[in-house]
């Protein structure tokens, strides 16, 4: 009866263990008194997903976020309709196409884009292995400028 | 019934050990303790990446660093140790030759790079500026020296001059004239901090 009760304990406290995994320590209570938090005997599983400590000297600095100039300006628009900023891409030659204000003028990394009589525009761009940076800048003849700033990874 | 207890006993044991041999594996990157994938949707998770030697990536803001890796956190709020190696490239548009120094916390950033057991190893680092080192500027022209210089005053009365290359493109006119309204697109060169233009349009 005893070597049952023993059984019965271990196979409790595996099917406890067979639980989906949460963060939450596991913790068997054995008696009012004692208590073993499973997580001291578990080895610590590093998730790939981890923080630096914040303790970190280097972490003291503040700076803004950057974020694209989104200055709102009479009569001046600027839409990115492709690629999608922060986007994977897989071939070499991307096109750059959106829409602006109807006689902006737009660049893509400082050339020059093709703008039609309603704004939109389009442009070819040869993007190097890895993460690109690209800037489109419009403005209009009265000196306003609007931008976006694109982060695309090519990945052949 | 002793045998049948001590057989009990046994396969008890057997279960708990198991239980905490599959519990002490860890997850193979990508995937979290549940299984689920930790890649961003701007990440691209391929086969071979699992294999362990593609290319990987990961765009976001940083969110920590430290002396030789640091922490990219997606919009998704997923987050990515990044580490840092001698052979590891930092691109900033708006500066020449930039290190893993000008690499600030809530920079925005995309990186390539090569798993590992943490997360990966940079390949490339590209830091989106604050604003565009491109810039457009509206006014007219004051001189023009062909392939050489431009001066305008612009529309908030500054006169500024560009830097003309053979490669400037310019539309509108074959050559813009003393008070034409033009728009010059330039960039400045992060060593010499001259700015050139790449292109200028001649408005009508």
């Amino acid at each position: 009866m005893k070597n049952l009760s023993l059984c019965t304990v271990l196979l409790l406290v595996g099917c406890q263990l067979n639980q989906p995994s949460t963060n939450a320590p596991i913790v068997i209570t054995l008696s009012k008194q004692t208590s073993v938090p499973i997580e001291t005997v578990l080895p610590a599983r590093a998730p790939i997903t981890s923080t630096l400590p914040t303790s970190s000297p280097s972490q003291t600095g503040t700076k803004p976020a950057v974020q694209n100039k989104t200055t709102p300006v009479r009569n001046l628009t600027l839409q990115i309709t492709s690629p999608q900023d922060e986007s994977v891409v897989t071939t070499a030659t991307i096109t750059v196409t959106g829409k602006t204000s109807s006689g902006a003028v737009v660049s893509i990394n400082g050339k020059l884009a093709d703008v039609d009589a309603v704004g939109g525009f389009k442009f070819r761009l040869l993007l190097d292995e890895g993460p690109n940076t690209i800037e489109v800048v419009a403005s209009d003849i009265d000196g306003h400028e609007l931008s976006q700033i694109l982060l695309v990874i090519y990945e052949p | 019934m002793r045998n049948a207890s001590l057989v009990l006993i046994a396969v008890g044991i057997f279960v708990a050990i198991s239980v905490l041999v599959v519990a002490a594996d860890p997850p193979p990157p990508g995937v979290d303790q549940h299984g689920e994938s930790t890649l961003a949707p701007g990440q691209q998770k391929t086969p071979s990446a699992e294999k362990g030697k593609q290319l990987r990536s990961v765009v976001g803001i940083v969110t920590a660093k430290d002396t030789d890796r640091f922490t990219v956190t997606t919009k998704q709020g997923v987050t990515v140790v990044v580490g840092v190696l001698e052979s590891t490239r930092f691109h900033i548009p708006t500066q020449k030759n930039a290190t893993f120094a000008d690499l600030e916390i809530q920079d925005r950033v995309a990186v390539n790079g090569t798993p590992n057991a943490s997360g990966l190893d940079a390949k490339k680092v590209n830091i989106a500026p604050g604003k565009p080192s491109v810039q457009h500027r509206v006014g007219t022209v004051e001189e023009y020296v062909p392939s050489q210089s431009i001066t305008i005053k612009t529309v908030q009365g500054d006169l500024e001059k560009f830097a003309l290359t053979n490669e400037t493109e310019i539309r509108g006119k074959t050559s813009p004239a003393q008070g034409d309204r033009v728009t010059v697109v330039s960039h400045r060169d992060p060593s010499t901090r001259v700015f050139t233009a790449s292109a200028i349009v001649v408005h009508p």
